[in-house]
């Protein structure tokens, strides 16, 4: 997962994750209260900046994350040039909208714009530390429970089925596609059945260090968080002033 | 507490498990304070069940487990003290660690306690210290080593600071180095006064390393006896389906040969070289 | 089918999230309930979210040739209640939007609604009605997974297309743009996740019934409020 290689490796890693998360915030918010469609694509040439200058991603690694996000928005954008129409023979045609291409033009700019934001916090942010910073803002005991375990055994079940793939495709498990349907069947069950044993064995591992309640953990420190927070909430206000009035 | 204070105290402590599977039958084990403990045993022999026991996990239907001197008290407030004072490693680090953050998941335990947050983190700090993986308390889990990752899991029963300190084969699936490693963090902790229990295959290991051997067979506590008696046990380990240490076959070759003494006994082949190159003939 | 971060307007975006929280709600409470009756339940939900995550990136052969990723939806449906899957389905969108830029966050409200509540719940009335009408527990689970699959598909394209109107032939012409668009890679991944389905359960239940018995728990014990 070259997200999460990023989250954990870059220059910004040890900046504090509300001051990310803010800042992210703002990139949404200006994507959105963007006046034009340019204002919306200088807001996102301006996260993707910040992205690869700031925290010093590479930029290969962005292209190849954004690509199946661009390769969505280009088919269900390229819908809004194009009307339906049945013509009198009763087949269905297509004709190009009256509206030209503003609408289109719109919704990328929007679009890109957002999902830069989206990928400006998460290439600089670990998700232990998106975690914690639900954690503070409050969000459900019983939802923080389910993602710290589902981040914890994702890389469990993750090895295990690669193990899994790589034993049935030795096997020539993956010969045809029905093969490959059935292997995929035993594989996915074997995989469910995991669940059970795993969630009773992590059941007993926290009762033995003492758990009979919500399951707690202390939260991460960063140093300078107060300064981060001054700095991201100052750069996300020129993002939305400068997208609003601009 | 003296050193020959029995501080867990298993009598008779039967288990039969719902499938109708025999867990233990009869067990009866010692293990004094502030010693260094192997269990031996084959797979099945009843070891993993023996622990469940200890941390007042199981509860036993016949017999009883004696904690510092006092039966185990089930109660809530009884089991909490139990597992204040009894810490419990299991062996796959993958089945026990349920958060990604090395710090969140150290801290669990000690927060379970009902501790402060400042004396939780330093105890997280000195936990991860105690096992040598300070510089990886903000790294994940999934991007540790085998090695580390079990390490982890010690450290989050460390920051309890429990008395006794139970290990479920923490030397499977480590390569040397990480063995090396592990087994300098055990002795630390056995050097700071934490009593160590630890399950293993490996008998040359845990006659060089522990006081005290315990051996199990089918949920039978066969023997107990102190390390250095082992060369007048290989009856009991071989009734328990274990080798006996490759040194005393060796020393007892070495002996018949004239080469060496009959005492000292070594119980390392590293303690056997040594008495060779000193020259201890007979 | 996964709605990209920004693609709907901002009341849009609002609204489903909207939508999606009494279900959540709903499903946050029944957890709670859960976790109070067996608190191994409070492990087995976030290894299950873990499950699903992982099984949602297998690449599933579909019967056009092409390749498309399950959904799951049926599947958790039938194994952890449709109310547990609102929740659940949350976690696994949200991840997928921070882990993968799959989805966004101003889209997880609708994601969630057409994904981790319209789906499940098709899905496991689907079951209940096909078993009560005497089908075979195999159709039943296809049709379930296969259902599940196609009312999440339908409820995308409805939410695209109540977003982008057509100009000209307005709301039901936008739909058929979006469903037509989409048909080509949702339909096959449909029948295929069926398929696959079935072949899980029958999978399934050539384990020992001993570890069935923990897991037949919500198969036909109806929904856990």
């Amino acid at each position: 997962m070259l997200i999460e290689q990023s989250a954990y490796t870059n220059r910004w890693r040890s900046i504090s994750p509300a001051a990310k998360g803010l800042f992210a915030l703002s990139g949404l918010i200006a994507s959105f209260a963007a006046a034009t469609p340019t204002t919306a694509a200088v807001v996102a040439l301006a996260l993707v900046a910040t992205t690869l200058l700031g925290a010093g991603i590479g930029c290969a690694r962005l292209a190849r994350v954004a690509a199946p996000a661009l390769g969505f928005l280009l088919i269900g954008s390229l819908s809004l040039l194009v009307s339906p129409a049945l013509d009198a023979s009763g087949s269905l045609t297509l004709q190009w909208l009256p509206e030209g291409s503003a609408p289109f033009f719109r919704l990328v700019a929007r679009s890109g714009a957002a999902l830069a934001a989206l990928l400006f916090l998460v290439l600089t942010t670990p998700l232990i530390d998106l975690i914690a910073l639900m954690r503070r803002l409050r969000f459900p005991d019983v939802l923080l429970e389910l993602m710290v375990v589902c981040y914890r055994m994702l890389f469990v079940f993750s090895e295990a089925l690669h193990d899994t793939l790589t034993a049935q495709a030795a096997r020539l498990g993956y010969a045809t596609p029905r093969l490959a349907l059935r292997s995929l069947g035993q594989l996915t069950a074997n995989l469910a059945i995991q669940v059970w044993s795993r969630a009773h064995d992590l059941h007993i591992a926290a009762l033995a260090r003492n758990n009979d309640g919500p399951l707690r953990f202390i939260e991460p420190t960063f140093a300078d968080t107060r300064r981060d927070l001054a700095i991201a909430a100052l750069a996300g206000s020129i993002l939305i002033l400068g997208a609003t009035l601009l | 507490m003296s050193f020959n204070d029995v501080l867990l105290q298993f009598e008779q402590v039967a288990y039969r498990y719902p499938d109708g599977s025999i867990g233990l039958d009869g067990c009866s084990l010692g293990i004094r304070a502030g010693s260094r403990n192997a269990l031996l045993g084959a797979n099945g022999a009843g070891k993993t069940t023996l622990f469940q026991h200890a941390n007042g996990l199981l509860q036993p239907q016949g017999g009883v487990v004696r904690y510092a001197g006092t039966p185990v008290d089930y109660s809530r407030a009884g089991l909490r003290r139990l597992r204040t004072d009894i810490g419990l490693v299991f062996q796959n680090p993958d089945r026990q660690l349920f958060s990604a953050s090395v710090r969140e998941d150290v801290s669990f335990g000690p927060l379970n306690l009902g501790l402060d947050t400042d004396t939780v983190r330093q105890r997280v700090d000195a936990a991860l210290d105690a096992v040598g993986l300070a510089h990886a308390a903000d790294k994940a889990v999934h991007n540790l080593s085998f090695g580390q990752k079990k390490r982890v899991c010690i450290a989050g029963v460390l920051a309890m600071e429990p008395k006794l300190l139970i290990l479920d084969e923490p030397m499977a699936g480590l390569d040397n180095a990480m063995r090396e490693e592990l087994l300098s963090a055990l002795n630390g902790l056995h050097a700071k006064g934490i009593t160590l229990l630890l399950a293993t295959h490996d008998i040359d290991f845990a006659y060089r390393w522990a006081d005290d051997i315990h051996l199990m067979a089918r949920g039978r506590c066969t023997a107990s006896f102190a390390s250095a008696a082992m060369p007048a046990r290989e009856d009991d380990l071989k009734a328990a389906g274990l080798p006996s240490p490759q040194v005393i076959a060796l020393h007892r070759a070495l002996v018949a040969r004239g080469l060496l003494a009959a005492t000292p006994l070594p119980r390392s082949q590293r303690e056997l070289v040594a008495l060779l190159e000193t020259g201890a003939l007979s | 089918m996964h709605i990209m971060e920004g693609f709907l307007p901002v009341e849009h975006a609002i609204g489903w999230t909207a939508a999606s929280l009494p279900f959540l709600a709903w499903g946050v409470a029944s957890i709670k309930k859960q976790i109070v009756e067996a608190p191994e339940r409070r492990m087995l939900l976030g290894v299950g979210a873990a499950f699903a995550f992982v099984l949602s990136a297998l690449k599933l052969p579909s019967v056009t040739g092409s390749c498309s990723h399950p959904t799951g939806t049926g599947l958790g449906a039938l194994l952890f209640g449709p109310a547990a899957m609102a929740p659940l389905g949350l976690v696994v969108l949200l991840f997928q939007a921070v882990l993968l830029a799959h989805g966004g966050l101003t889209t997880l409200g609708a994601n969630v609604f057409s994904m981790a509540v319209v789906g499940p719940f098709v899905a496991w009335a689907v079951y209940r009605a096909v078993s009560a009408l005497r089908g075979s527990s195999g159709l039943a689970v296809f049709l379930a997974a296969t259902l599940g699959d196609l009312a999440t598909y339908v409820v995308t394209s409805v939410q695209l297309a109540w977003a982008f109107p057509d100009p000209i032939t307005g709301f039901l012409g936008s739909f058929a743009k979006f469903a037509g668009i989409f048909a080509l890679t949702q339909v096959p991944l449909a029948i295929s996740e069926g398929l696959l389905t079935v072949l899980i359960f029958n999978a399934l239940a050539r384990f020992n019934p001993q570890e069935l018995r923990g897991l037949g728990l919500n198969i036909g014990a109806g929904v856990q409020a």
